[in-house]
Parts: C-alpha cells; sequence; structure tokens
C-alpha cells in the first residue's frame, strides 16, 4: 500500500498536469490541507499501522486512482474532491488525537 | 626472566593479535562506518538548508500572510544537531576501529578512543546507551595498547569495544534509519512534503504570472521543488544504509568473538560490507 506522503506527491502529480481554474483551485486548497496533516503526523510522530490510518490512506488511494481516470472531466474531478475531503477529516481527527 | 625466554613470550602474543582476514574485515567495516557517519551528518544539513530555501520561495510565490510557520519546517536546530551528533558519532566509532587494526601511534589511538567517548557523551540522554562505567571501559581498554604487547592489546581493545559498543551502535542506526527513510513520517517526510508543496505553488505560479519575472522566479522554485524531489531514492538508500550497519555491526561483534569464524564467514560479512559502502558512495 502507497503511503500518505507518496499519494499527496501522487495528487501533486495529477494538480499540475490540470489547467488552471475552479476545479484545480480546489484541488490545490485539499493538498495543501493532507499536507498540512502530514506535518502535524510528522511533527507528533503518529504511528501510521492503525487500521483508522489505513483505512484513510486506502479511500486516499481510491480518490487519486479515480481522479486518474477522469482526465480532466469536470464532473469526475469534482466527485474525487468530496472523497478527499472525507479523508481530511480523518486524519485530523488522527493528528488531534495524538499526544 | 631469561631473554629468550622473554623474546618468545613476546612473540607467542604478538601471534597472538587478529588473524589478517579478521583484520581485514574490522578495517573494512570501519571505512563503511566512517563514511556513513559522515555522509548522513552531510545529509541532515543540506536538508535544512533545503528546507529553509523551499519555504523561502513558496512564501515569496504566495500571497501575503499564506504561509505560516518557521521556515525551517521539522528541522528544527537542536533536532538536526541530535541527528548530527548522532552520525558523528558513528564516524568516531569507525575511526577508533580503523586506529586499532591500523599501525597506529599511542597518542592518535587514544585521542581516537577519547573522541568516540567524547562523541557518546554529547548525545542527548534519550540516544546515549553507554554508561559511565561503559564508556571509562572502553577508555581504559585502549590506555592497555600502549604496553609492550601491541597487537595482543589490540586485540583485546577490539574484542571488548565492539561487542561493547554494539547497544550504541544499534540505537544511533535506528535513529537515523527513521530519520532518513522518506516514509517514515519522521524529518525525511517532512522534507519531502514541503518540497511536494512548493512543486504545487510554483507551478501554479509558472501558469497564472504575467510578468517574467514572477514566472522566472517560479521556474526556479519549480526546479528547486523537483531536485528535492528527486532525493527520495539517496534518502531511502540511506535509510537501508543505516539499517545494514546496525547488522554489519552485531555480524562483526559475533566474528571477533567467535574463535571458530571461518574465512567463509568472514567473506559473506566482507561482501555485506561492500554492498554498504557501494550503498554509501551514492549519498556524496
Amino acid at each position: 500500500m502507497a503511503t500518505l506522503r507518496q499519494l499527496i506527491d501522487t495528487l501533486g502529480d495529477e494538480i499540475v498536469k490540470l489547467p488552471l481554474g475552479e476545479q484545480r483551485s480546489h484541488l490545490v486548497q485539499q493538498q495543501e490541507k493532507l499536507q498540512d496533516e502530514l506535518d502535524e503526523l510528522v511533527q507528533k510522530n503518529v504511528k501510521t499501522d492503525t487500521p483508522k490510518y489505513q483505512s484513510a490512506i486506502a479511500k486516499l488511494e481510491g480518490a487519486n486512482q479515480a481522479l486518474v481516470a477522469a482526465h480532466q472531466d469536470v464532473q469526475q474531478v469534482a466527485a474525487t474532491i468530496s472523497k478527499i475531503a472525507e479523508v481530511i477529516g480523518v486524519l485530523a481527527e488522527i493528528a488531534a488525537s495524538a499526544p | 626472566m631469561h631473554p629468550r625466554c622473554v623474546a618468545l613470550l613476546l612473540l607467542t602474543l604478538t601471534a597472538c593479535g587478529l588473524t589478517t582476514p579478521q583484520r581485514a574485515a574490522v578495517r573494512n567495516f570501519s571505512q563503511a562506518t566512517t563514511a556513513l557517519g559522515e555522509a548522513t551528518s552531510g545529509q541532515f544539513v543540506q536538508m535544512r538548508d533545503d528546507v529553509i530555501r523551499m519555504n523561502t520561495a513558496r512564501s515569496e510565490l504566495a500571497a501575503p500572510g499564506a504561509h505560516d510557520g518557521a521556515l525551517e519546517g521539522a528541522f528544527v536546530f537542536k533536532d538536526v544537531m541530535v541527528r548530527t551528533q548522532a552520525a558523528n558519532t558513528l564516524r568516531d566509532y569507525g575511526e577508533l576501529l580503523q586506529a586499532l587494526v591500523d599501525d597506529t601511534q599511542e597518542k592518535e589511538l587514544q585521542t581516537a578512543a577519547d573522541k568516540f567517548v567524547a562523541s557518546v557523551r554529547g548525545l542527548p540522554g534519550s540516544e546515549k546507551k553507554l554508561s559511565d562505567a561503559q564508556l571509562n571501559a572502553i577508555g581504559q581498554a585502549v590506555q592497555q595498547v600502549g604496553l609492550l604487547v601491541v597487537e595482543w592489546m589490540k586485540k583485546r581493545a577490539i574484542e571488548k569495544i565492539v561487542p561493547e559498543a554494539d547497544p550504541q551502535v544499534a540505537a544511533l542506526c535506528d535513529l537515523l534509519a527513521a530519520d532518513l527513510n522518506p516514509d517514515g513520517n519522521r524529518l525525511a517526510t517532512g522534507y519531502l512534503n514541503t518540497a511536494s508543496r512548493l512543486r504545487t505553488v510554483s507551478d501554479t505560479s509558472v501558469k497564472s504570472a504575467s510578468n517574467p519575472e514572477t514566472r522566472g522566479a517560479a521556474a526556479a522554485a519549480y526546479q528547486l521543488a523537483e531536485a528535492s524531489r528527486a532525493r527520495s531514492h539517496v534518502l531511502e538508500r540511506a535509510a537501508a544504509a543505516a539499517i545494514e550497519l546496525k547488522a554489519a555491526n552485531r555480524a562483526l561483534s559475533d566474528a571477533i568473538a567467535s574463535n571458530e569464524v571461518t574465512s567463509d564467514d568472514l567473506k559473506s560479512y566482507a561482501t555485506t560490507v561492500q554492498t554498504l559502502i557501494d550503498t554509501i558512495k551514492v549519498l556524496h
């Protein structure tokens, strides 16, 4: 399974292919939030072998695959954005609960 | 004692030094340890510099107030110093072993031992695995080499130091391996996350900037981000090298302790260390 860092990087690979516009801006904002969460996980040295973390990573991997398949289709990119939003929520919870 | 008896005793004790293959094994290992210590120490300092440069570039491209937090990111100065000290301790350990197998003068040998002991003492409490008594024993083992029967005493010093230092070497290798692992959610992850942030911001600026100056700055920032992202393979190999070094020190400890070590064992050990040396070469 890919790691959060790799998935954020893959998301970046897709973002740079998109033309400037609303969809891209949304994805950029989401990537920033994911990056903020990753920085917090690094700072707190959070364990990544928990089921909750693994489940969030699996969801993000699914969202990334959907984004690759979307081929810049606006509707499909929008669907991906909402999937990523869910992942951000879970990661935020994990980071917040870490000491 | 009769002078001929003394000469015979000296000859016997001198012959009781390390065997040629054992000496070669220690020499190869010490070179690899020194090289890894030096290379990783430089990695952390360079990563910190890169992170500051990347965050500065991102701040320059972002809207005012868009970037908060310290420019050094996860690379807080005192944390980087701990990693540098850990890497330097490994280097000093390698140099001490090297001095013990080479034809080193007593004074230089003592300096190498003092340097290693001081390095361990300089580690923060959580990373220090040798007690004061153990460190004193290491110093004493080397002091005794100054006595008459050098080769025999050197062998005894190596037999004392390598197993004694094993938990310390293992702890330092674990620390460096975790921090250098791109996906270990520690320093290397923070480094690559910074590069990933800069890539997206600079790509957006390259595409949206209307004036050539901003576009030029954005393009330079993009190049910096890509060069930093490309270091993930180097970091991965550096982490692997730290893990290999830990295993090699354990194997060396066994090879030194066992009087029945075969030349095949030492050959296999030499292959492991050679792989380690090849890995370290890419770090420079």
